[in-house]
């Protein structure tokens, strides 16, 4: 006898945990403790005296420290049940987070992170204690070297905005060596490249001139000849960009931009549709970063702490953050060959970050490399070059969206599409549609600001996703856009399926009452 | 400042955009109208404001007038509480829309909602109330002259005075204060010619926002420009635009017209941003005249200087020269020192020259210095324009001379690098 089965429903049906957790300060039993520590024995004392004869009395707390007093069950159940409330990337189609290349990321990868041999490692130890963990560094730069195209490579940032920040550092001070750096203040970087780009530079002192996508989605060579001169330190831009356009032209960018001594530098964030197929050495570029938290292996953004990786022509490595990673010859060394930290490099920027870089994140990239080889690099990009215009295929079929620019045209890795026809149709934003997503147990983000795309979303599937689960995104979006259109009212409202409601980020929007910095709020606020 | 809860007023233009499929490019007038009619042309902004209205949650307090001018709307959408506060002559006219605002305005209502074109606009902001005189205070900088020679001139002595006034004295009206006096507009769309940023996207986006200002959400509002073009000039093929004041209008991300940064709290900063980003760019000992347009009257303010809020002034090391100048007067100023305009777009359509600001003739700015013009704008008025910058200077090789592509400030440290072009290559991709 079989069970009748229930017919498979048109959506996921999707509910998630709602806690109503408190803040684990609220949660604090005076007296409970986590691990009870037994009291010192009494020779101990009589021999050592109390802690006020061991502890400097200036370096001795005046107040008791305040933190949760709790019990490990209860400290676990608080953790666990706030996992429960979040949409994280391990049980998502995680596709809709464009831009972020929301990838699978290998358990075996973090199982070598977590092995004591590394774990357990002081980014202060003497070198010689360390030469695995550098080796594995200095290899994973000759791959990311191949990669690019480019001389060396530094790993110090922990993240694609500190990356870009050092190729910027580095640029100015190429351009300050060559006596050149009071005429060369300008960097043109483009309205769809990641605004980190002209965040760094104007950080380093640069005024940032932005340049604005033709019809086919990337600007005129001419604007950009227009736009450089003597004055200009260098181009910044990213290709494709993040409607997933690649410019054909780039090649006579950076051409134009040599023309007037200016470098040019590759923003490779998101190198996932490239991989092995183009290099940014090869088109002409002088530098180039990537995040080697989206591309390679480890989680974008929340899902874990991130690495940059910053690469450089041959004329740029005296520029390089201090140290970097050398090999050398020793006859008295396993293998013959010794890893050591070069500092003395005068014409350094300087320590752009703490150490070596992220190294557990260093290890995901350098184990994911060497599991794909030099072909499953370019298998990564090629599936998700295919998948990428498999769901463009699967978007332009929903009524009420579109892909602005280069129309009819195939994306590499990602698309920004737009809404904007729905919208106007029935008063449902963007906004709106990625909540009631949530719904259905998906992300979904918008785009970076500013909205050049009107009503803007960025779906990115990577190589990571079957066909069954980019087909379910895209049906539960074209559901989405079908309840606007005969419900709107019911999207208006959404989420329904989630543990908060409606978050409320106005104050977030308005920069009369926020503060990013605890200075910044003392001083908004007087206090 | 917020909008939150209350009534909803309502005004329709019932013959607005009835020139629109019969290909007269508005429908101002009778006699258009009369035309419109005859070729085929037919009223729709009652079935539109009917979308709008659809989205208002049940039970929701609707002022409005009589007739097709908002009750006939209002009966085809079950659950409103329905108020006539005003009965329109029949036919009903452009008066009638001015004083049926009025009558909402006095009763206080949370957002007038108007369903109608940019002339519809212009009426709702005759209606809107005026504020009580401003008295300064004696340490406070002398009220400007509210509208001067050259913008009757120019056709903007038409302004509506309220706005006039509450640019023009800085130092005696605060902002939040002046946006308090008037209930917020919001258009809803039915015209031909929406130039102005008083409107929502669609009827349907109208609805959401009224109904979020209805149940209680918190609405940013801030003033946009009203704006209008001749219609009898576009049916012979030329765009006249003129900005005929500002009117406080709610703004919901993505739901008014206008795609600009993400709410109206972070547009006005983005725009004082451009006005810090200019006041870098000003060199000691050169002679600034700054244009008309709210992103010059930041800059005014960045300077510590009075601006006067349609006229050019004349501004040199933060100091004000010569407010509301002629270009004569402008010409004068080229003699003593390298002088360069200070101008922003004018509305939608990317006007940097032409259109408001006639006083830059083309013998002020062939006397100019390099660069002849330092261009200011948030990076989502650039956004929003339909094409490249126009110039229409009124001289053909001046206009030449002055086009390519122009650096825009949009910020300290930013420029953006948009095209600009003589606005006769232009006319004719123009509605």
């Amino acid at each position: 006898m079989s069970l009748p089965l229930a017919p498979k429903p048109p959506l996921r049906r999707f509910h998630q945990a709602r806690w109503d957790e408190p803040l684990i300060f609220e949660l604090s039993a005076e007296g409970e403790r986590g691990v009870l520590v037994s009291r010192p024995e009494p020779d101990v004392v009589a021999t050592t005296g109390g802690l006020d004869q061991v502890v400097p009395a200036g370096l001795a707390r005046t107040s008791p420290l305040e933190l949760p007093e709790m019990a490990q069950m209860r400290v676990l159940r608080h953790f666990v049940r706030l996992s429960q409330e979040n949409l994280g990337a391990d049980f998502n189609i995680d596709i809709g987070q464009g831009t972020c290349t929301m990838k699978y990321s290998p358990k075996v990868n973090d199982q070598l992170i977590n092995t004591p041999l590394l774990r357990d490692l002081h980014p202060a130890q003497d070198p010689d204690s360390t030469q695995g963990v550098l080796q594995i560094i200095w290899e994973l730069e000759r791959m990311l070297a191949e990669i690019s195209g480019m001389s060396r490579v530094s790993m110090q940032t922990s993240g694609g905005s500190g990356a870009i920040w050092a190729n910027v550092a580095m640029i100015r001070a190429f351009h300050e060596a060559n006596g050149e750096d009071a005429q060369r203040r300008e960097v043109v970087t483009t309205i769809f490249s990641h605004p980190s780009n002209a965040a760094a530079a104007k950080t380093a002192g640069y005024d940032v001139i932005t340049l604005y996508p033709d019809a086919d989605g990337y600007p005129d060579l001419d604007a950009l000849k227009a736009a450089i001169g003597p004055q200009t330190a260098a181009l910044l831009i990213t290709n494709p960009e993040d409607t997933g356009i690649y410019n054909p032209r780039i090649r006579a960018f950076v051409d134009a931009v040599h023309s007037v001594g200016a470098l040019a530098c590759y923003d490779q964030a998101n190198a996932n549709g490239i991989l092995g197929i183009t290099r940014a050495r090869d088109a002409g570029f002088d530098l180039c970063h990537f995040n080697l938290h989206k591309t390679f292996s480890t989680p974008h953004g929340c899902g874990g702490p991130g690495g940059g990786a910053s690469a450089v022509s041959e004329k740029l490595v005296p520029f390089l953050p201090y140290p970097v990673i050398e090999r050398v010859d020793d006859a008295e060394a396993r293998d013959g060959v010794r890893f050591v930290l070069d500092s003395d490099r005068p014409q350094s920027i300087g320590k752009i970050g703490p150490h070596h870089g992220t190294v557990p994140v260093l290890v995901r990239a350098y184990a994911w490399i060497r599991a794909l080889g030099a072909e499953g690099l370019r298998d990564v990009a090629e599936i998700a070059v295919l998948n990428n215009n498999y769901v463009l295929s699967k978007v332009l079929a929903i009524p009420g969206a579109s892909a602005p620019y280069a129309a009819g045209k195939r994306r590499i890795e990602q698309v920004r599409y737009s809404w904007q026809e729905l919208y106007e149709q029935t008063g449902v934003d963007t906004f709106q549609i990625g909540i009631r997503m949530a719904d259905f147990g998906m992300h979904y983000w918008s785009s970076h600001h500013p909205f050049v795309v009107p009503q803007p979303f960025t779906l990115e599937p990577t190589e990571a996703y079957s066909q069954a689960e980019l087909d379910e995104y895209c049906d539960t979006l074209a559901a989405v856009a079908q309840e606007a259109r005969e419900d709107p009212e019911l999207v208006a409202g959404a989420p329904y399926n989630t543990p908060i409601h409606h978050a409320g980020h106005d104050d977030l929007d308005d920069p009369a009452r926020w503060a990013i910095t605890y200075r910044g709020y003392r001083r908004k606020y007087g206090l | 400042m917020t909008l939150s809860g209350g009534a909803i007023g309502l005004v329709i233009n019932p013959i607005a955009g009835i020139g629109g499929a019969a290909g007269l490019k508005g429908s101002d007038g009778a006699e258009v109208q009369e035309l419109a009619r005859s070729r085929g042309g037919a009223e729709h902004a009652v079935e539109r404001t009917v979308r709008a209205l659809r989205r208002l949650p049940e039970g929701t307090v609707v002022l409005t007038a009589a007739g097709a001018m908002g009750a006939d709307a209002c009966a085809a959408v079950a659950g409103l509480r329905v108020e006539v506060c005003y009965q329109p002559g029949s036919p009903s006219t452009a008066d009638d829309t001015a004083s049926a605002v009025a009558a909402l305005a006095r009763q206080g209502v949370a957002l007038i909602l108007f369903a109608g074109g940019d002339g519809t606009a212009r009426d709702v902001l005759r209606g809107l109330p005026q504020p009580p005189p401003v008295e300064l205070a004696e340490t406070d900088p002398p009220p400007v002259e509210l509208v001067g020679t050259h913008a009757a001139a120019s056709g903007l002595d038409r302004l509506d005075q309220r706005t006039a006034v509450t640019i023009g004295t800085t130092g005696g009206l605060d902002e939040l204060d002046r946006r308090a006096l008037a209930s917020p507009i919001l258009g809803i769309p039915c015209g031909v010619k929406m130039y102005s940023g008083v409107f929502a996207v669609s009827p349907a986006a109208a609805g959401a926002i009224a109904a979020a200002v209805v149940q209680g959400g918190e609405v940013t509002i801030e003033d946009r420009d009203v704006v209008d073009i001749s219609e009898q000039q576009i049916r012979a093929g030329i765009v006249e635009a003129t900005l005929f004041g500002t009117a406080p209008t709610p703004v919901v991300r993505g739901r008014t017209q206008s795609r600009k940064a993400p709410t109206g709290a972070s547009e006005a900063d983005a725009v004082r941003g451009v006005a810090a980003g200019l006041a870098t760019r000003l060199l000691p000992g050169h002679t600034y005249f700054l244009g008309p347009g709210g992103t010059m009257a930041a800059l005014a303010s960045e300077l510590g200087v009075v601006k006067t809020p349609l006229g050019v002034d004349v501004i040199r090391d933060r100091h004000l020269l010569l407010a509301d100048a002629s270009a004569t007067e402008l010409l004068g100023f080229t003699h003593e020192s390298p002088c360069h305009a200070v101008v922003t777009s004018i509305g939608g359509q990317g006007f940097l020259l032409g259109r408001g600001n006639q006083q830059f003739s083309a013998a002020v700015l062939q006397a100019l210095a390099d660069p002849p013009l330092l261009v200011g704008a948030t990076t989502g008025k650039l956004l929003g324009l339909d094409g490249p910058l126009l110039i229409d200077t009124g001289d053909d090789d001046l206009d030449a001379a002055l086009a390519g592509h122009q650096r825009v400030t949009t910020g300290v440290q930013d420029i953006a690098l948009v095209r600009a072009v003589p606005a006769s290559a232009e006319r004719k991709d123009r509605p």
